[in-house]
């Protein structure tokens, strides 16, 4: 295909941009603000998805030893546990590496650790157990409570399972929103580029009768359509950063005093481009339905 | 060329073609005249697939286009050049930028576009306003850039719509010479028109007379000009009009 009719219908579209940019501005700022709410919801399953990876890590059972606990006692307890179909992996963490590790927790604020001895947190036995066998963890759990060598047995899984259930609802709730919000974009594209072909019915009338092709009377709503999808995509992303920065510290500060010390994360470049694509493929969808609907009614 | 057998086209109960039967040859010259209403409009759109018909067939260049899918219709429009009796110019788009569309559909480079365009323009008398807004132009001059515009794509079959009716007698002329320069280059031309100054003046070969949306009679022996000498092109002696018969 010659590069010609591209420079035409770039013309074309910034021609119908021009010519009503009021609608067009405010139907980048609605695709926009609806795209903001997207991004906002995956901002924060990506979060949660965060939380639940760094509290869970699998699925986690922390055994703390009593101090006096004998040593073959516990080298015993260790390899009947990783011998345990149930268990991906056992791992003995001295008092030592306890602290270093709440130390390391605490962030930037190391000072609360000020007087603690690094011996005086327990030494424990962390077991990782096969996520698959997770709803079986009982029996470990009673071996674990009835050895004499343990003091205390804590296990993440509920609160992982907990943190599951809240990041599906999350999940659920933001395809259901996002679902709703693409239609939205999609409504307001179809009518911005209705109106576009509406004010240039009696060109596209011309065009047909001198011999052009729908392709070549379409693609210019077509690219108009994408570019409202991209800008609309860019204005939702650089607001859902402005966003992230500003909410991100006092939330942090929250989340930090709870669970645990994660960082916030934003949106990959790669699924900020996913986003933008399916932006462009929205424009290009709704533009596609108000050129065919005018095409019908022409025909 | 062109080839209709039994065309009839009805608009509610207007019946605008009644069983219309034509041949124009390749290369012929062909006037469409009788008074308004006779159907003269309606059988030049169903030439370009404008207009399809309710019965009948529309043979043009060997296709019936009564029977091409909409998706061919593109390609043939592109391969005739109209000249639209309310001109069909995007008002406000320049002079050049109209003839420039002809091209354009096709995907010609630019500078083609650009070049062709402005001589097609100055075909017509109208290079020192290419660059004018329709919108600002005289009734007669947008007809002419019309003109241009159905020239410009060097079509095989020229298809005119009163391409005179807005023009003084003198650019009338002028008109009428570019037409016979283009059906002296081959080009198959049929102008419907209900000016007698045209049926005399014009280089046509023959001249169809219609009424009520039916053909009533054919003028021939017209295919010398009656203005010859203004056109310097070879044929017999030009002489009068004179019916040969009636086509129905």
């Amino acid at each position: 295909m010659s590069l010609h009719p591209l420079r035409y219908w770039a013309a074309q579209a910034l021609r119908g941009i021009r010519a009503s940019w009021t609608v067009q501005l405010a139907a980048v700022g609605s695709i926009s603000v609806g795209l903001l709410l997207v991004g906002l919801v995956a901002l924060g399953a990506k979060n949660l998805d965060r939380l639940v990876a760094t509290v869970g890590n699998g699925l986690q059972v922390t055994a703390y030893l009593r101090p006096d606990a004998d040593h073959a006692r516990v080298a015993a307890l260790t390899r009947m546990l990783s011998r345990n179909r149930l268990v991906a992996s056992v791992r003995r963490v001295s008092p030592e590496e306890a602290h270093r590790r709440l130390e390391a927790s605490l962030g930037d604020r190391p000072g609360l650790l000020d007087g603690v001895e690094p011996g005086f947190l327990p030494a424990s036995l962390e077991l990782t157990l096969r996520r698959s066998e997770a709803d079986r963890v009982r029996p470990i759990l009673a071996l674990l409570s009835a050895s004499p060598a343990v003091e205390e047995v804590d296990y993440l899984g509920q609160w992982v399972n907990r943190l599951s259930s809240i990041l599906a609802l999350v999940r659920g709730l933001g395809v259901a929103v996002a679902i709703i919000i693409c239609l939205a974009c999609l409504y307001i594209v179809v009518s911005t580029i209705r109106l576009g072909v509406f004010a240039r019915r009696e060109e596209i009338g011309i065009l047909r009768l001198v011999g052009a092709t729908e392709r070549y009377v379409r693609a210019p709503f077509l690219l108009e359509g994408a570019l409202q999808g991209v800008a609309g995509a860019l204005l939702a992303s650089g607001l859902l950063y402005l966003l992230f920065r500003v909410a991100t510290p006092p939330l942090e500060g929250l989340w930090g005093q709870g669970l645990s010390s994660a960082r916030f994360a934003f949106l990959s470049p790669a699924q900020l481009l996913a986003g933008i694509g399916v932006a462009v493929l929205l424009g290009l969808l709704g533009s596609r339905m108000a050129v065919a609907r005018h095409g019908r009614s022409e025909a | 060329m062109i080839e209709l057998f039994g065309v009839t086209k009805k608009y509610g109960a207007l019946t605008a073609l009644a069983n219309v039967n034509l041949r124009i040859g390749a290369g012929e010259f062909v006037l469409l005249s009788g008074p308004s209403g006779a159907g003269k409009t309606t059988l030049l759109r169903t030439l370009f697939a404008a207009v399809r018909p309710d019965e009948g067939r529309v043979v043009v260049d060997g296709r019936d286009i009564t029977r091409i899918p909409r998706r061919a219709v593109p390609d043939l429009r592109r391969s005739v050049g109209v000249v639209f009796q309310d001109f069909k110019l995007l008002a406000e788009r320049s002079a050049l930028a109209n003839v420039a569309i002809a091209l354009e559909i096709r995907g010609l480079p630019p500078a083609q576009v650009q070049t062709r365009s402005q001589l097609a323009l100055a075909a017509v008398g109208l290079e020192a306003r290419a660059a004018t807004r329709v919108s600002s132009l005289s009734g007669g001059e947008q007809q002419r850039v019309a003109i241009a515009r159905a020239l410009v794509g060097s079509p095989a079959l020229l298809l005119a719509d009163e391409p005179t009716g807005n023009l003084d007698p003198e650019r009338s002329h002028d008109i009428l010479d570019l037409l016979a320069l283009e059906a002296g280059r081959g080009t198959t031309i049929v102008v419907a028109t209900h000016d007698p100054m045209v049926v005399q003046n014009a280089a046509a070969h023959r001249v169809v007379l219609m009424d009520g949306g039916q053909i009533v009679g054919t003028l021939s022996g017209a295919n010398a000009p009656v203005n010859l000498p203004r056109m310097a092109r070879p044929g017999p002696t030009p002489g009068l009009l004179r019916p040969v018969e009636v086509a129905t």
